[in-house]
């Protein structure tokens, strides 16, 4: 790489330069000026996500590859990034109120969300192994720290940081090794040209083998059936804004990976890796569903339903095996939309203060609209967009991903699976919103909803596009046939 | 193509969008409204549901009769890369939908102004919701614009029933909102089955448009004969659970009587109307062969209804309860009305929807009344309300004939033309449907003279208030529209029967009508051609089907025939059944 290529790749990579430069900034700080108040240092965060974010915009589809190959900007990560900005963003924010509850006073925690973001970032326009398993590190090791991020001595937490760590060390070693065998077989790192060696017919069983290892690494990142085990204890166990922030963050950027990569490494052997995720597809729905149905821990009920939502996910990815545009455009659109809608149920919950702190019980959120309407009208419009309820964004998402499934032809039982799980699923969404809007507050639970304005205004808008794209998901279709012609 | 099936006769203004998106609007206005104004909040809700109505009167009078094509239509485009349009229109069948729902609109709002005094402003911003939905539905010329509306109904209405109701209301807002959802996410893969069907006729025919949820654009890809039958089954259940047909109806009880009135009386007058409208709207026309094979089931549960939820009528001793039976029975009139497949039956069918709408929404409106005063439903309580109560027992009278179908009243002629329609399917049917006016007139006059008649014995009766002006103010309307309808029904049938013509020619032919046979249809409806009509020669079809199956095959492949000469038609042979050639 010379002088030049080295200043193109700088020049090129200025959004995620500028998370980095804020991620230490904030680090810095926190060292430099031990009297300043922590908040700010989330502001600063956020302040550095939106100027990379104007950064990302400016930039556009500019569709280049730098870092030789490692590196690709073009619209596809475009549509990640929006994504990641979003939710780092609206986990800072909520982040603040949290911890002050909580009284977390620690500068590395924002300086942690910055990195993990910035991890996503990198893995969303990573175009080879080595720049995709540096990503994924980044953002994983940082997710880990997050989860365990508590001043008390909480047994919960604690064990969803060790379980988290634990598993996800283990799923990344599988996933490295997979990756050296399809070095070994290749020769080659990057994915495009992983793809030529392989449709040129230099392929054998191994390859299999390391599918397989991939498959089950990216599967405990998108906490997909079987490798969900860890998912309620850990979406428990960890802070609020966390949970929602590892609900939505590191399976957006896996989801990412496995579009770049995956479909196309795999494309020599289709059917056969088609089948096995739509066994996975149907069962991860099913069983989150069912599980999620007697749960009465919000929060692990939002960790099945994420597991359910995984699945669904998949009957996307099962259409796009069939190099369906629809499939492909319906994995992304559904993930969007999902991780709005996720991401702000979670920050909601994060808000609500309650009496006894460590709970986040059905119980405990009953009457919630009679303390702060907002706070559940906002929690309402992301429930049910997660039902898949009109005018919600939730809907157009599961209704684009049931197509996907119709217009396969070979996948209509997974489409009934897909609609059969929505109805059930509907069930346990409707206990949040009876808890919500139509019980009394629980006696003796002194409910309370505490907010900054700043905090409002994120979450609020993010309802508001909830709906407003709910209705014209026009620049979203647009932006993820664009990519789906790029990528396929 | 799509030229001469939709018609874009404007009066210079988007009429449609107006009237669908004023509520919402003014849900936006209620909610900025402070919570404490409860009167502003009210009189406001009830003026944008009022000026609504209003706005809706010129979808009638500018209304082109004579012709079987969607008008004031606007269509604008979406999602460009799927092929969803923002296409709104109105035509024969949709019309007095829409109607109905801003008529009632206003005043449903305008009961609730005492009987709903907590959260009002909640309240008032929900009901308006549920209107611009309401509309959406029988507005949406696009497959996904309907099923959004269609979907985004539920969520205000649950509330309603939640946050508003009485009783086990928590149990029954699940009951809606799931039987809602089991009958309507599967229609997704029904509805999607279409959409990708033209999608495949759209290549094999190198149309320049390959992917549309255009309603009008579907109903010209013929369906391949398998998928005909599972969509039917799969629109029916969606459908069935919302007119709701027996055995589907376990839900409609249960969330009568828990809804507030103003809920029961939008479930009754609007939603219900919401299932039968679909089956209109896409069961019929989309699924010919399907619903050849299939209508003697689909009239063998509506016959069930009819008579099995009258006869559980007459057991029961909540009026609000037997108010709800009824409506299982008349809406049994209505499906029983559709799947006769014939022009009297369709067209009775949508007359009575109306008049159901007016009839059982006026039922719900005189239950709350009562209920307002005294706070229990049970007939028993009552007795001799008219010495009490006289002009209340005056309003309650007249809705209570309507319902029953007093001739000279809205409901007389719906089910006329329902019975009609269906003694020319079959003769058991037929005396079914005769049996169940009695049936009807025995549940309801009963009813009432228990509760009106007779000596006013229970103590706790003596001096109950009448009607006030704003009373009245609910109930006149209706009583002015029960008789417009059962006095001249000529308007309402003229600007039905088109559309209706329009549905068999799709059923039989695969195809729209033009202008010149709608005229022959309206100028020569006369028994002699009521043949064309006739369900008897698609029985004798039905029959051939199931011996000749290739006859459905190759009609449905071939859907594009060659327009007939107006002096053709003329000649009586307006729409000859092309399955008898």
């Amino acid at each position: 790489m010379n002088l030049t290529n080295l200043y193109t790749s700088l020049q090129q990579t200025i959004p995620e330069m500028t998370v980095a430069f804020f991620g230490m900034l904030v680090f810095t700080l926190d060292f430099a000026l031990p009297r300043m108040e922590k908040k700010f240092l989330y502001y600063i965060g956020v302040l550095g996500f939106l100027l990379a974010f104007m950064f990302t915009v400016l930039q556009g589809n500019s569709n280049t590859v730098v870092y030789s190959g490692g590196f690709t900007i073009d619209i596809f990560a475009l549509f990640f990034k929006v994504l990641f900005y979003m939710i780092g963003i609206v986990v800072l924010l909520s982040s603040i109120e949290y911890n002050k509850i909580h009284e977390v006073d620690r500068g590395e925690y924002p300086a942690l969300v910055i990195f993990a973001v910035l991890g996503m970032l990198v893995m969303a326009s990573a175009s080879d192994f080595i720049m995709f398993f540096v990503g994924l590190e980044l953002s994983s090791l940082s997710s880990y720290v997050l989860t365990g991020f508590t001043t008390r001595k909480d047994k919960k937490t604690t064990e969803a940081a060790v379980k988290y760590f634990l598993l996800g060390a283990f799923s990344s070693a599988l996933m490295l090794y997979g990756m050296s065998l399809v070095y070994g077989v290749t020769g080659e790192i990057a994915f495009t040209k992983i793809v030529q060696v392989l449709a040129a017919g230099k392929t054998n069983y191994i390859m299999s083998v390391a599918g397989m290892m991939l498959l089950v690494g990216f599967s405990f990142k998108i906490a997909a059936v079987p490798m969900h085990m860890y998912v309620p204890d850990v979406y428990e166990g960890a802070p609020t804004p966390v949970s929602g922030f590892i609900s939505v963050g590191p399976k957006a950027a896996a989801l990412a990976v496995m579009l770049r990569m995956f479909l196309s490494v795999l494309g020599t052997q289709k059917v056969e890796w088609t089948l096995i995720l739509a066994v996975m597809a149907a069962v991860s729905m099913t069983l989150g569903n069912f599980l999620a149905l007697r749960e009465e821990n919000v929060k692990r009920l939002l960790a099945y339903s994420g597991i359910a939502n995984t699945g669904y996910v998949l009957v996307g990815f099962v259409a796009a095996g069939y190099s369906s545009e629809v499939g492909f455009t319906s994995v992304m659109l559904f993930f969007m939309f999902y991780a709005m809608a996720k991401i702000g149920a979670f920050s909601i919950l994060a808000l609500v203060c309650r009496d006894k702190s460590v709970g986040d019980t059905l119980d405990e959120i009953k009457g919630l609209s009679l303390v702060s309407p907002w706070a559940a009208a906002m929690f309402a419009i992301f429930v049910f967009s997660l039902a898949g309820i009109p005018p919600t964004t939730g809907f157009l998402a599961k209704f684009w991903i049931v197509s996907a499934a119709m217009g396969t032809n070979h996948m209509t039982w997974l489409a009934w699976i897909t609609v059969i799980n929505a109805v059930i699923s509907a069930y346990y969404y409707l206990k949040l919103i009876v808890a919500v809007y139509f019980q009394p507050v629980e006696e003796g639970n002194e409910l309370s909803v505490v907010s900054s304005a700043s905090l409002k205004v994120a979450i609020t808008l993010m309802a508001i596009l909830t709906i407003y794209f709910g209705l014209r998901p026009g620049v979203f279709f647009d932006m993820a046939h664009h990519s789906f012609k790029i990528l396929l | 193509m799509l030229g001469s099936i939709t018609y874009h006769h404007g009066i210079g203004i988007p009429i449609l969008s107006l009237v669908l998106w004023l509520p919402a609007i003014g849900a936006l206005i209620v909610s900025a409204i402070g919570k404490e104004k409860i009167s502003l909040i009210r009189s406001t809700a009830f003026a944008v549901a009022f000026i609504d109505f209003l706005f809706s009167l010129p979808l009638y009078f500018a209304y082109q009769g004579g012709t079987a094509k969607m008008q004031f239509v606007e269509n604008f485009s979406w999602i460009p890369s799927i092929g969803a349009n923002y296409h709104l229109g109105v035509d024969g069948i949709s019309l007095w939908m829409v109607i109905l729902t801003t008529f009632m609109g206003w005043i449903t709002v305008l009961s609730t102004f005492t009987a709903i005094k907590e959260r009002v402003k909640e309240f008032m911003v929900v009901i308006l919701l549920i209107q611009t939905a309401m509309l959406g539905v029988f507005m949406s010329v696009d497959l996904l614009l309907f099923y959004l509306f269609w979907e985004a109904q539920l969520v205000p209405m649950f509330l309603m029933i939640g946050v508003w109701g009485a009783g086990r209301k928590i149990y029954s807002s699940y009951k809606f909102f799931i039987y809602t959802v089991v009958g309507s996410f599967p229609l997704v893969l029904g509805l999607l089955a279409v959409y990708y069907n033209y999608h495949d006729y759209a290549l094999a025919h190198h149309l320049s448009v390959k992917y549309t949820f255009d309603i009008l654009r579907l109903y010209t890809a013929p369906l391949p004969s398998f998928t005909q039958m599972w969509v039917f089954w799969v629109l029916f259940l969606a459908f069935a659970i919302k007119v709701p047909m027996i055995p589907f109806h376990t839900w409609l009880p249960d969330v009568h009587v828990d809804a507030p009135t103003a809920g029961s009386v939008i479930l009754a007058a609007i939603l219900l109307k919401m299932g039968a409208y679909g089956f209109y709207r896409f069961s019929i026309p989309l699924l010919p062969a399907a619903n050849f094979k299939f209508y003697p089931y689909v009239m063998f549960i509506s016959g069930v209804a009819i008579v099995y939820a009258s006869w559980v009528c007459m057991n029961q001793v909540d009026m609000k309860k037997l108010v709800a039976f009824s409506s299982v029975a008349h809406m049994g009139y209505i499906t029983m009305g559709i799947f006769v497949l014939n022009q009297y039956g369709l067209e009775g069918g949508i007359l009575q929807m109306v008049n159901h709408g007016i009839s059982s929404g006026g039922l719900f409106l005189v239950v709350g009344l009562i209920y307002d005063r005294r706070h229990t439903r049970d007939i028993q309580e009552f007795g001799g309300l008219f010495k009490i109560l006289p002009i209340f027992t005056a309003y309650f009278a007249t809705i209570m004939l309507s319902s029953m179908g007093m001739p000279g009243m809205n409901g007389f002629v719906g089910e006329l033309f329902v019975i009609i329609g269906t003694f020319q399917t079959s003769l058991v049917y037929g005396l079914i449907t005769v049996a169940g006016i009695l049936f009807c007139a025995a549940y309801l006059l009963w009813m009432f003279q228990r509760v009106a008649l007779g000596k006013p014995v229970n103590p706790k009766n003596a001096g109950l208030k009448d009607l006030s002006f704003r009373e009245q103010m609910t109930m006149a309307p209706l009583v002015v529209a029960i008789f417009l309808i059962g006095l001249y029904p000529k308007p309402f049938v003229k600007t039905i029967r088109p559309g209706v013509a329009n549905l068999l020619s799709l059923v039989r032919e695969g195809r729209s009508l033009d202008d010149h046979e709608v005229e022959a249809v309206m100028s020569h409806l006369h028994p002699k051609q009521h043949k064309i009509f006739d369900l008897r020669m698609i029985r004798k079809m039905a029959g051939e089907t199931q011996t000749r199956p290739q006859t459905v095959k190759a009609v449905s492949a071939k859907p594009e025939k060659p327009p007939l000469k107006p002096t053709e038609i003329s000649n009586n042979m307006i729409l000859k059944n092309r399955y008898l050639d």
